[in-house]
């Protein structure tokens, strides 16, 4: 289980090198996932977010060097990645000492299976009806719909707190 | 049960939030796409219903001795789908799990039963309270969980280790129920004892037929009568030295208990006066049910510091017979403790002092070095003198060391014993 989770850290930390790769990113990268790794093994969960955050940074910054070039299978790889390590730094984190029957981690590696190709066919949706706009919709429509994106956000961040003071009260 | 956001939450949402930032930062797409996976496993993790289950759990024994293996087993039934379920039982610190685990991890579908076993080992005596599991009901992204706590109480009860003892001091004088000991007294016994001339009454079996042939006329053989005799065993709760299970205290109480349950499988009456802090007696008793009395009373026993000192006068006459043999077991740490054998003793009780030595009880608690070893050694020669000075007022002490057997040291007492004078 231990070294099934420095799968998608090696992944998390070797992207944005791949797409900038310079001897200064490599550092970074190597930081970044060793904050994971250390996060994960040592179940330190604000060292895991450290080193996401290092990574997000970093990957943004590679972005910003590279130009315009569009990478948006590095951005599904990325988040899916992102999502595995949170998740299985999470699922060591949380059943450190115990024992975990077959049962138990069978149903855990579906939830797993299901996040990864969840996040990773929503965004690649996602991308398609971007392109597909972009492509044949009007040019107000892109207005439209950062405006719709921008509120359902706040309707989404009201709504979480509207529920977290109701479930406090 | 209650329901809590975990704090993986909180670390999901804070990167969602770092990527949206710098995507808006950057103006570049692929942020927003790195945390949608993220988000989606926010989104996903809605909060499941409210777990319903069935536990029991079993104890395999409820008493035990020092040493001794216990086995729990509990039983989860899920009637509503449990995909992550985390049980947990908290257990003392001197519990040993020799198999299985107290934290177990399973996945139970509607209706499925499972079943697990762990087996503890119990080093040190004590009362401990089993029973209480926790229950977390994780939802499958660890973002959630239904917490519970199931109380079933399971009182264990793990009594001082008992040697077995077979040659033990016999008590100067007899009690007036049967028992193990030849009485002075004569009648129905299997001893015999006199020969007199027949009587008006007497039974023909009696009739002594060598004696009867050889002086001409009826005699009977009288037989001496077997009794039982009280035993009181005081115990010193004064003081210890020591570390965890291995003090002056628990060898005393290890030691009482083997004497305890040698007594009473000799018949006698035992009884217990627990001389602390707090004076707390059993009266002599015997039988299986009287035994366990004393389990339970030696179980709980604890020094409790106090700057008074216990008249024994206090102690009922019928907790410390008068014709009771009294076995103090005690480190003779605390001069109230020796001043009150030293009451008992003028008080004309047959008394038998079983001095538990600290100093070697001290010495496997410390590291060794030159310095321990010289205080030991003179720890060694006072308590040496201070024996000797008790002996010469009269007591009987006999040392013992806790890893040397308690048959060993009671024999230095002698079978045969007769009443000493008290000097003072």
């Amino acid at each position: 289980m231990r070294a099934f989770s420095l799968v998608p850290i090696v992944i998390l930390a070797g992207l944005p090198v791949l797409i900038h790769p310079t001897s200064g990113f490599a550092a970074v990268g190597a930081v970044a996932g060793i904050l994971c790794a250390a996060g994960a093994l040592g179940r330190l969960r604000p060292l895991v977010t450290a080193g996401g955050s290092l990574t997000l940074i970093q990957y943004a910054l590679a972005l910003a060097l590279t130009g315009g070039r569009s990478s948006l299978p590095s951005a599904i790889v990325l988040g899916v990645a992102l999502a595995l390590v949170l998740d299985v730094s999470d699922f060591l984190h949380r059943f450190h000492g115990a024992v975990l029957t077959p049962p138990a981690l069978r149903c855990q590696a579906k939830h797993w299976i299901v996040i990864a190709l969840l996040g990773a066919l929503t965004s690649g949706a996602l991308v398609a009806v971007a392109a597909l706009v972009r492509i044949s919709g009007p040019p107000a429509l892109h207005t439209l719909l950062a405006a719709a994106g921008a509120l359902a956000a706040a309707a989404g961040v009201a709504g979480a707190v509207l529920r977290r003071r109701l479930e406090r009260g | 049960m209650t329901w809590r956001i975990t704090r993986a939450g909180l670390s999901t949402l804070t990167l969602v939030a770092v990527a949206l930032l710098l995507g808006v930062v950057s103006g570049r797409a692929e942020l927003f796409l790195v945390g949608l996976p993220l988000a989606l496993r926010v989104l996903v993790a809605r909060r499941p219903e409210a777990p319903r289950y069935t536990l029991v759990h079993e104890l395999s024994a409820t008493r035990l001795f020092e040493g001794e293996r216990a086995t729990l087993t509990l039983a989860l039934t899920a009637e509503t789908p449990l995909p992550q379920i985390e049980v947990f039982e908290p257990l003392a610190p001197s519990a040993e799990p020799l198999s299985g685990n107290p934290r177990t991890v399973l996945a139970l579908a509607a209706g499925e039963t499972a079943r697990w076993s762990y087996e503890l080992r119990f080093p040190e005596r004590g009362r401990f309270a089993l029973g209480t599991v926790h229950l977390r009901f994780w939802a499958r992204s660890g973002l959630g969980v239904h917490e519970a706590v199931h109380r079933d109480p399971k009182p264990l009860h793990v009594y001082p280790r008992a040697a077995p003892v077979s040659r033990l001091p016999t008590p100067l004088r007899t009690q007036a129920s049967a028992g193990n000991y030849v009485s002075p007294l004569v009648g129905d016994g299997i001893e015999p004892g006199e020969i007199r001339p027949f009587a008006p009454g007497d039974r023909i079996k009696h009739v002594n037929w060598r004696a009867s042939l050889r002086l001409g006329r009826l005699y009977v053989t009288r037989y001496q009568q077997e009794r039982n005799a009280d035993v009181v065993l005081m115990l010193d709760t004064l003081s210890q030295v020591g570390m965890g299970s291995a003090t002056t205290l628990d060898a005393s109480l290890r030691a009482a208990v083997s004497l305890a349950a040698a007594y009473l499988a000799r018949k006698d009456r035992v009884g217990l006066i627990e001389y602390g802090g707090v004076l707390h007696w059993v009266r002599p008793g015997s039988g299986r049910p009287h035994f366990e009395r004393l389990l339970s009373t030696l179980v709980r026993a604890e020094v409790t510091f106090t700057y008074v000192a216990k008249d024994l006068g206090l102690v009922p006459p019928r907790i410390l017979p008068p014709q009771a043999l009294v076995l103090a077991i005690s480190s003779l740490l605390d001069a109230r403790f020796t001043a009150a054998l030293g009451d008992l003793a003028g008080r004309g009780f047959d008394l038998i002092v079983l001095a538990v030595d600290p100093v070697r009880i001290t010495r496997a608690a410390l590291a060794p070095s030159p310095r321990v070893d010289t205080a030991c050694r003179l720890w060694t020669l006072e308590r040496r003198i201070q024996i000797a000075e008790l002996t010469a007022r009269g007591l009987r002490v006999v040392e013992w060391a806790p890893d040397e057997s308690i048959e060993l040291a009671l024999a230095r007492v002698g079978r045969h014993r007769r009443p000493r004078a008290l000097v003072g």
